[in-house]
């Protein structure tokens, strides 16, 4: 066994998700053939926004068959990713925080905070500085897009029994919480440690029924972990439910 | 001692002096005496559901000693089950325990020590429900969360 997989991008270079599926019971060939692999991920990754989660390349030179997974990738425009999906139903997917890897959004999330966060401890400071941001809604859009695209293949069958969902953030110190330039926003909340993972373990029956609440646990879990103790959850409900009804 | 966290021993051969410990040893007559059916039986008269002993004899400085072995219980407290003679006033429905750090036996009398040994047996039992579970799949085994670490080969 190889002591590390070299990947096709350089997405572990940088700050990152990683994003796990484990099921409570293995099963080498629960899902009996790879082109069942391929087809479940076609019929349940999600395409609410212009980017596919998990985003599953056309490119045949951007697919990979193992002997008991799939694989796709991608390196365009700040979306560096991989996934794999193996035939136990094991998920695994590691993709670039986008608002980090595109030069573009940083730095306009970098201006929007340095505009909002004026006062006290921030007045004068050197944003310049700052590592990276996590852009709110699309933190809570991409954990909503993760509990979802589990509910679809607990709807296939794949997942019968309890499931983990492990989300982590790595490379993250330093980075702050940032919002849109329309959204009220006077407090710097900031990550003090260089990963962040956490598990959540959740039966298929409460994933297909209540997989936004769960979502949101895990939204707060994290924005807990930036400092940010109090945050709204009627307001964070709203967008999460603007966002699954197109509306943002 | 079969309602005592992890059971005990008692070694007969050796006597508690004033200052030190007395290692005389049993003699093979007084060995003979024992049995490990004939034991069983006769303290299983008394318990219930049933204490675990087991007999050994082991030499040390040429001098042969019994230990004998009381397991913790398995699932449900020793209890007293018949009335024993008047001397050693063991009683029907009575629950014994053996205090941590005193040689003796007591009756549980205090709540604490009520408590205590619901605890243990009630640990037990969610131990044992775990085991269970496990092995028929309801519970993700150890190995089942390795298999998964192995399958990302380090991914």
């Amino acid at each position: 066994m190889p002591d590390k997989i070299e990947l096709p991008v350089p997405v572990l270079k940088s700050p990152h998700w990683r994003v796990r599926f484990i099921p409570d019971v293995y099963q080498k060939e629960l899902v009996p053939s790879l082109r069942e692999c391929l087809l479940l991920i076609e019929q349940t990754k999600l395409s609410i926004r212009g980017w596919d989660y998990p985003h599953l390349s056309r490119r045949e030179s951007e697919r990979q068959i193992g002997s008991s997974w799939i694989a796709s990738w991608s390196d365009y425009a700040g979306h560096n990713e991989y996934w794999r999906f193996y035939q136990s139903s094991q998920f695994i997917h590691l993709f670039s925080i986008h608002e980090d890897a595109n030069p573009e959004w940083k730095e306009q999330l970098r201006s929007t905070a340095k505009a909002h966060l004026t006062w006290g401890n921030d007045k004068g400071r050197d944003w310049s500085q700052v590592p990276g941001f996590i852009h709110i809604p699309n933190f809570l859009y991409t954990v909503t897009e993760v509990f979802e695209f589990a509910a679809r293949l607990c709807e296939k069958g794949v997942y019968r029994r309890q499931l983990s969902i492990s989300i982590g953030l790595s490379k993250i110190n330093g980075f702050i919480l940032a919002h849109n330039w329309d959204r009220a926003w006077m407090n710097r909340y900031e990550a003090t440690e260089v990963n962040l993972t956490n598990e959540w373990r959740v039966t298929p029956e409460e994933l297909l029924s209540r997989n936004k609440e769960h979502a949101l646990t895990a939204v707060l879990w994290f924005f807990e972990r930036f400092g940010w103790l109090n945050p709204s959850k009627e307001i964070l409900t709203r967008d999460q439910d603007n966002f699954i009804n197109r509306r943002f | 001692m079969g309602n005592l966290r992890d059971g005990g021993v008692i070694l007969i051969g050796v006597a508690e002096g004033e200052k030190s410990w007395e290692i005389g040893g049993m003699s093979d007559e007084h060995l003979d005496t024992y049995d490990v059916d004939v034991v069983n039986d006769q303290v299983n008269a008394y318990v219930s559901p049933h204490a675990n002993i087991t007999l050994a004899i082991l030499l040390a400085q040429s001098k042969k000693f019994l230990a004998i072995e009381v397991r913790e219980f398995t699932n449900s407290p020793l209890v007293c089950k018949k009335n024993g003679p008047t001397e050693t006033r063991l009683a029907a429905g009575a629950v014994y325990v053996r205090p941590p750090g005193r040689a003796c036996n007591t009756r549980v009398t205090t709540a604490e020590q009520m408590h205590d040994l619901l605890e243990l047996a009630a640990e037990k039992r969610a131990r044992r429900i775990i085991e269970v579970g496990t092995r028929v799949g309801l519970v993700p085994s150890q190995s089942d969360a390795q298999r998964f670490d192995d399958e990302l080969e380090g991914l």
